[in-house]
């Protein structure tokens, strides 16, 4: 478990993946886009504008795995001290964030023509409004405690505390939209849905999660930057206190 | 009572103390002395096992053998831990509940708050307390939470001489019915065993580069 | 007398200190309360019909507010190392905190609920299922508010932090708490609404106490 928690071993675990990842996501991207925009067939009910679907439905899916990799990576935080999990998890959360906005922003622009309005109180919608304020807390959390020993351990709790809270949530969402919504409403996504935009739908899934890997190890690296500088200004203030005493 | 083996302590990023190591027995006193920001308070905290040790063990025994630390640790701070809007009586009914699990006897506090001079007060709320009038209120804290090892973090501050004198005679009477204490000072305390943590300031490491790295 | 129900009645007493946070929370949802018919003009029927949301909404504001403090005063006067050393265990410790906000807070604002009610004219026969809706609704916005306002203890004004952590926490319990009245006006059966509040609130009763003591216990280091 703490083999990789050497930076340095781990950044040349990153270096060996990273073309990979960018490989996968500039092939998958590549399909999914041409088979699913260009090539594939408008749905008979929606028309063209069922094309958003294949933006719409991988980001909220990677909002949602995102947020489960968070707390995740926060439990191997809490319970093993390992720092890149902590790194990590904290290297997350802006990506899950814009994907969560990516989400509501495309489910709003799918909405217009099919509801005839930019938003609907639809229980995936709302249930992903409320993932995103989710996102806004822990980002929040983490940047209102200074000591960033503490911020990582009460922004973990914090992840976690949500992790529990998502079932919840979504059942009650989900149960609040029963008791209001006509039933006559077109769902975004039905149950059923035809190979020729199920393979491309999969593909552009699997190009998001590349592509989420690929700006994950980019902030990571970053945030592994700072920790060195600071422990470097650290390490040079204490020389300073050593030169003084 | 009470043994440190090896002990560094941590606070954030910076790595304040290592190699503490001492033991202390019934009727000891150890004074700690060191300059600003060595880690005195936060190795006091440690000890209390509010503060997790970086390395090393902290164990508490008692008569009877291996002992929790929030059984028999009474911790003196910079905070005051009492409730300005309740009174002197109040606060003190509470904590010695809280810390002794007991509820005081009909004269018993009367008895502790004559003893600090503050008597006259005893209905006012804390509220209305000077800063010297405050810290004999908080000594009040050691007499009711009959517990053995006292951690004093610079206890003087704010006492004036009587205030001073009546610390000192308090500790003498802990000491002597087998309480033990541990205390922060900048001056000098007569009869304690000094013990001087500037020895356990790590020294600065040189730059390992990347590879050595562990955080 | 117990060091847990010394602790808890300290806190009820001190709740309803002046400058406590009961008699600011109750004067904020009376006050509240009794603004949304400026905003929403005075037609009884548009106010009845929404009266349950708001009061249940103004509720959960109400709880915010008082919130903030739950554990900071004890955090800066060092009532926090003092109590994390006392006899009791630190989920002990919350628990007290949990049970004491909710009678010296929460209990206030149902009681005052059916005169709230009554302004904004909810009927008669909604009003015994709103105060059931609050009561039983009610703890989990103290238990999940408590493990919050540890983590945020440590963070000066942290009121609005709070607010954005608590917010999304809070909305099963506002669903389910809401509709159950909502039900009882349409005539359906509200007891599976209130069952659902009342499973929300036991589960944030289960889980407030160990994540809220982790959090305390990373403030008082």
């Amino acid at each position: 478990m703490h083999y990789f928690a050497n930076p340095t071993r781990f950044q040349r675990l990153m270096d060996i993946l990273r073309p990979w990842v960018v490989g996968v996501m500039l092939a998958m991207l590549a399909y999914g886009l041409l088979a699913g925009t260009v090539f594939g067939p408008a749905d008979r009910l929606q028309g063209e504008s069922v094309r958003i679907l294949y933006i719409h439905v991988p980001s909220a899916w990677m909002a949602m795995f995102i947020y489960v990799a968070i707390a995740a990576a926060s439990f191997v935080a809490l319970v093993w001290r390992h720092p890149l999990a902590l790194i990590a998890a904290r290297a997350s959360a802006p990506i899950g964030a814009v994907f969560t906005l990516l989400a509501l922003i495309t489910g709003s622009l799918w909405g217009k023509p099919t509801w005839g309005t930019f938003w609907v109180w639809d229980g995936r919608l709302t249930s992903v409004l409320v993932l995103f304020f989710l996102y806004l807390g822990y980002m929040a959390l983490w940047q209102a405690l200074e000591d960033e020993e503490k911020a990582g351990r009460a922004t973990s709790i914090l992840a976690l505390v949500g992790t529990v809270n998502i079932p919840i949530i979504k059942f009650s969402v989900d149960w609040w939209n029963t008791l209001h919504q006509p039933a006559s409403v077109v769902r975004l996504d039905g149950p059923t849905i035809d190979p020729s935009m199920l393979w491309p739908l999969l593909a552009m899934g699997l190009a998001f999660k590349a592509y989420y890997v690929w700006v994950l190890f980019a902030r990571m690296e970053a945030l592994m930057d700072a920790r060195r500088v600071q422990a470097a200004q650290l390490r040079a203030a204490q020389h300073a206190a050593g030169g003084a005493l | 009572m009470l043994t440190l083996d090896s002990v560094a302590i941590r606070r954030g990023d910076k790595l304040l103390l290592t190699g503490v190591s001492f033991a202390l027995r019934a009727g000891e006193a150890v004074h700690l002395k060191a300059a600003n920001g060595v880690g005195k308070s936060s190795l006091l905290r440690a000890v209390a096992e509010l503060l997790p040790v970086a390395a090393g063990s902290i164990a508490h025994q008692n008569a009877h053998g291996p002992a929790e630390a929030a059984d028999q640790v009474a911790l003196l701070d910079e905070q005051p831990g009492l409730k300005a809007s309740e009174s002197l009586r109040g606060n003190l009914t509470s904590l010695s509940i809280l810390l002794s699990g007991r509820t005081p006897g009909a004269g018993e506090l009367d008895a502790v708050a004559d003893r600090l001079g503050l008597a006259p007060l005893f209905d006012s709320p804390v509220r209305y307390f000077s800063t010297g009038q405050r810290r004999r209120a908080v000594l009040a804290r050691l007499l009711l939470s009959a517990r053995t090892l006292w951690l004093l973090d610079e206890p003087y501050t704010g006492l004036d001489q009587a205030g001073r004198a009546l610390l000192d005679t308090l500790i003498a009477e802990h000491r002597n019915a087998g309480g033990a204490v541990l205390m922060t000072h900048h001056g000098d305390v007569p009869d304690m065993s000094v013990i001087d943590l500037m020895g356990h300031v790590p020294q600065v490491a040189p730059d390992t580069g990347d590879d050595g790295e562990r955080w | 007398m117990t060091a847990w129900w010394t602790l808890m009645l300290r806190d009820l007493r001190l709740a309803w200190r002046s400058g406590g946070a009961a008699g600011l929370s109750l004067g904020f949802f009376v006050m509240a309360t009794s603004l949304y018919p400026f905003g929403l003009g005075p037609d009884p029927v548009t106010l009845a019909s929404v009266a349950a949301g708001l009061i249940w909404v103004t509720a959960m504001f109400a709880a915010l507010l008082s919130l903030d403090r739950l554990f900071q005063a004890d955090f800066e006067d060092g009532t926090l190392t003092q109590l994390l050393l006392s006899k009791l265990t630190a989920p002990g410790i919350v628990f007290a905190k949990i049970t004491a906000h909710w009678l010296g807070v929460m209990l206030p604002l149902i009681i005052v609920s059916p005169l709230l009610a009554l302004i904004l004219g909810l009927p008669g026969s909604a009003i015994g299922p709103l105060m059931l809706s609050l009561v039983v609704g009610t703890p989990a916005l103290s238990c999940l508010g408590a493990v919050v306002a540890a983590l945020t203890v440590a963070v000066r004004r942290g009121g609005a932090l709070m607010t954005i952590l608590l917010i999304p926490l809070f909305v099963p319990s506002l669903i389910f708490g809401a509709a159950s009245v909502e039900a009882g006006l349409v005539g359906t059966d509200p007891s599976g609404a209130l069952l659902l509040a009342a499973a929300v609130s036991l589960f944030a009763l289960a889980l407030a106490p160990v994540a809220a003591s982790a959090a305390l216990r990373l403030a008082a280091e």
